[in-house]
């Protein structure tokens, strides 16, 4: 993958949507300092101002699903893999870490490796069995493997806490060296952690879809035949990206894990996989945003319509609905959408 | 890929980042207080949630809405029977709504995923359900269990049938595979020993089961005098309707803890007939505490209340009254003060063992009448015993109390 600049172009010019591509290539080049500046600062703002105007709880689930929904999106969005099994990844790191947490253990250097290791591993395993089949093969295979992690989660009671749940998982400690050790106990430091993970996770996976490998993904997304027929060993690279996306849903898993303290067993479940699909789609694909967008909406919209009625699932499903039908980019596309129409009155006006 | 694509979209995707899910935070006002009912309202149980809204809500109405001059908010939040749910609902009222003392939770599991967010939090949960761990492994100092102990369930129900069916000796079981069958089985084996029945045989199957011939088919052939049934609810329901077909008249059809006044409607007459079932709650038991209810609560919903309504009807009830006798609405005081209280609820006089928060409280045990004896439509069965003996101490899991 270092033939990364002259084989990006190359692709570019030869699959079918190269007006996409080439501006993703164009926006991977460093921008002036200022719109850089004001897009890093306007996602710090969101989120240091995010708990200040609900409950702490839920900004710090919507961070955590915020990170599981961008590291989902890099499988959809990027590499065009529809995973209905990702939740499984999210357990399992969430399991992995919990188990630790709960038996003595406190390091949450300790804590995340386990996570981001059995979440990526388990991706691993199910990423050989299943990547080279396409389309729905694919999307049932990871479901099926999602419920196969499910119902060892459920049987496994000595460990898991089956049906019950994990319970008696104690937050991290973090030591420092000549520094000394950091608790996360408070609700307010633990808030600090996971903005911390998630601003990294951004970073990291911004970085990845602008790099070649990610190039190359969204290449194969477009048309995987003609990308394998330029000599890209495809399939390997999808496999890292599932990997990547299972050790990242693995760390959202810990940190879901020792938000409340119990991993409760439906978080394993396949309803998960379909709920992070949601939360892209309705973000928006073509940006790391949209899935965080997604993510606080989704869950914004789960509590706001439980109090609105309580056959709310079906606002819900309305909601996707009109989502998916009216919006094919998402929110995020939306409002993107909405501000070059705003740009052109504007500049209808003044002609 | 972008963050985003231009600038003014990173700003307006940050503004509505910040901005959508605003929740209305309410806080903690003085004068109120905020008691949380956070029950199944979508999901597999469901029908449960409205029926622990109408008996929580039915409750405060007949204290007047207020406690000790404060008023009482009652908050309904959906746990859509799911733990993820359960907890986020919970943390959520406690930090933005104030709220301090929470009912609800049909199923086990949610129940004890809230209880773990309970204890940190310091919120007094009154919980319901079939699992032991509430007053055992996992027992906690803010919560305390309603329902009857799994032990006192099968021990009022086989003494009944001890007593009243002496030549009835053999047991085959049949279990739901999860956390409440296992409960119900392990303290079959227990009090089956302590009784004198033989159990000859047992099946697992998996909950939301459809297809019971094959399990019923190896009881029939076992011979056993008693059918077992560890399952409840819609699981129940089928195995009942099956084995109706099988015409093993000779076995006695036994659930200690498997229909409750909302299911039996489920079945025809013919198949209930004769059934003896294990009951938290039956509208027939003969107390002035439930008189009252049963009366008020038929008048105003023209239905019988089951053990949902009754349920939430006596927690929210006991909670209040516990706060009168405080003479707070602090929640380590309501604690203290249920510990060492004994009342007159809708079961009978109650109070609640301080070692393990379980209630002190009898079970019901009822058979099913023919459709000629029916009385009015709902009239499914006689009350023909009870029995309050609490779980073996050396059997319960609860090490200690920690202090408030």
């Amino acid at each position: 993958m270092r033939s990364s600049d002259h084989n990006g172009t190359v692709l570019a010019k030869s699959i079918e949507e190269p007006v996409e591509i080439s501006s993703v290539g164009t926006t991977a080049r460093p921008g002036p300092l200022t719109a850089n500046l004001i897009r890093s600062i306007g996602i710090i703002g969101a989120v240091s101002i995010l708990p200040l105007v609900m409950p702490i709880n839920i900004a710090t689930e919507i961070l955590i699903f915020g990170i599981f929904a961008m590291a989902a999106n890099l499988l959809i969005g990027t590499a065009g893999l529809y995973s209905f099994g990702q939740a499984a990844f999210f357990g399992t790191g969430g399991y992995a870490a919990g188990y630790l947490l709960a038996h003595g253990w406190t390091s949450l250097p300790l804590a995340l490796v386990v996570a981001c290791g059995s979440g990526g591993l388990i991706a691993a395993a199910v990423g050989i069995l299943s990547i080279r089949r396409l389309g729905i093969y694919f999307m049932m295979l990871t479901f099926a493997f999602n419920q196969l992690v499910y119902y060892i989660v459920y049987s496994w009671r000595s460990v898991t806490g089956g049906e019950d749940g994990l319970a008696g998982i104690r937050r991290p400690v973090l030591e420092l060296p000549f520094v000394g050790s950091f608790s996360f106990d408070d609700n307010r430091s633990f808030y600090a952690l996971a903005s911390v993970l998630f601003l990294a996770t951004m970073i990291v996976l911004v970085r990845m879809v602008n790099s070649p490998f990610g190039l190359v993904l969204a290449a194969s997304r477009q048309n995987s035949r003609r990308t394998v027929s330029l000599g890209y060993p495809v399939p390997m690279l999808q496999l890292v990206a599932f990997v990547i996306a299972g050790a990242i849903s693995g760390v959202a898993g810990a940190l879901f894990a020792m938000l409340y303290r119990i991993m409760p067993i439906d978080s394993v479940h396949w309803t998960g996989s379909a709920y992070v699909v949601f939360m892209v789609v309705i973000g928006g694909q073509r940006n790391m945003l949209g899935p965080v967008i997604g993510a606080a909406v989704f869950i914004w919209l789960q509590g706001l319509f439980s109090l609105v009625w309580t056959r709310w699932p079906l606002l819900l499903g309305v909601f996707v609905i009109v989502i998916m039908a009216s919006l094919p980019n998402g929110l995020v596309g939306f409002v993107s959408k909405l501000s070059s129409w705003t740009v052109k009155g504007r500049g209808q006006r003044q002609c | 890929m972008p963050i985003a694509q231009t600038r003014r979209d990173v700003l307006l995707s940050a503004v509505a980042l910040a901005a959508a899910p605003i929740l209305p935070a309410w806080g903690q006002r003085a004068g109120v207080v905020t008691m949380g009912v956070i029950t199944p309202t979508t999901g597999t149980f469901a029908y449960a949630g409205d029926l622990v809204a109408r008996g929580a809500s039915l409750a405060l109405e007949m204290h007047g809405g207020s406690v000790l001059g404060n008023a009482v908010r009652l908050l309904t939040r959906d746990d859509e029977g799911k733990p993820a749910s359960g907890v986020r609902r919970v943390q959520e009222a406690a930090t933005s709504d104030g709220m301090r003392y929470f009912i609800g939770a049909y199923s086990s599991a949610v129940g004890l995923a809230e209880s773990e967010v309970a204890q940190r939090e310091k919120l007094l949960q009154f919980a319901a359900g079939g699992s032991e761990d509430f007053t055992g492994s996992r027992c906690g100092r803010y919560t305390f269990q309603w329902s009857a102990h799994p032990y006192t369930a099968m021990r009022a129900t086989l003494e009944y049938v001890r007593k009243t069916f002496p030549q009835k000796k053999t047991i085959y079981t049949l279990t739901a595979d999860y956390v409440f069958g296992h409960a119900l089985l392990k303290y079959t084996k227990i009090v089956a020993a302590e009784l004198g029945f033989e159990l000859v045989g047992n099946d697992n199957h998996p909950s939301g089961e459809r297809q019971y011939t094959q399990y019923l088919t190896k009881a029939v052939a076992a011979r056993p005098d008693i059918l077992l049934l560890n399952t409840a609810g819609a699981d129940a329901v089928t195995a009942v309707r099956q084995f109706a077909s099988f015409g093993a008249e000779n076995i006695a059809v036994v659930g200690p803890w498997s229909l409750e006044v909302d299911q039996l409607a489920e079945l025809a007459p013919e198949m209930r007939t004769g059934l003896v079932l294990g009951q938290n709650y039956y509208p027939d038991i003969d107390t002035p505490a439930n008189r009252e209810f049963v009366g008020t609560y038929t008048k105003k919903f023209s239905a019988l209340p089951g053990y949902s309504s009754a349920y939430a009807y006596d927690a929210v009830r006991a909670l209040l009254m516990a706060m009168e006798k405080a003479n707070s609405t602090e929640v380590p005081d309501v604690i203290k003060t249920l510990e060492q209280m004994s009342w007159d609820g809708v079961l009978g006089r109650m109070s609640i063992d301080p070692k393990t928060h379980q209630l002190i409280r009898p079970y019901f045990v009822v058979r099913c009448k023919q459709a000629s004896d029916m009385r009015h439509a709902a009239d499914f069965a006689d009350i023909v015993a009870n029995g309050d003996k609490p779980q073996p101490p050396e059997l319960n899991e609860c090490k200690q109390m920690p202090a408030l």
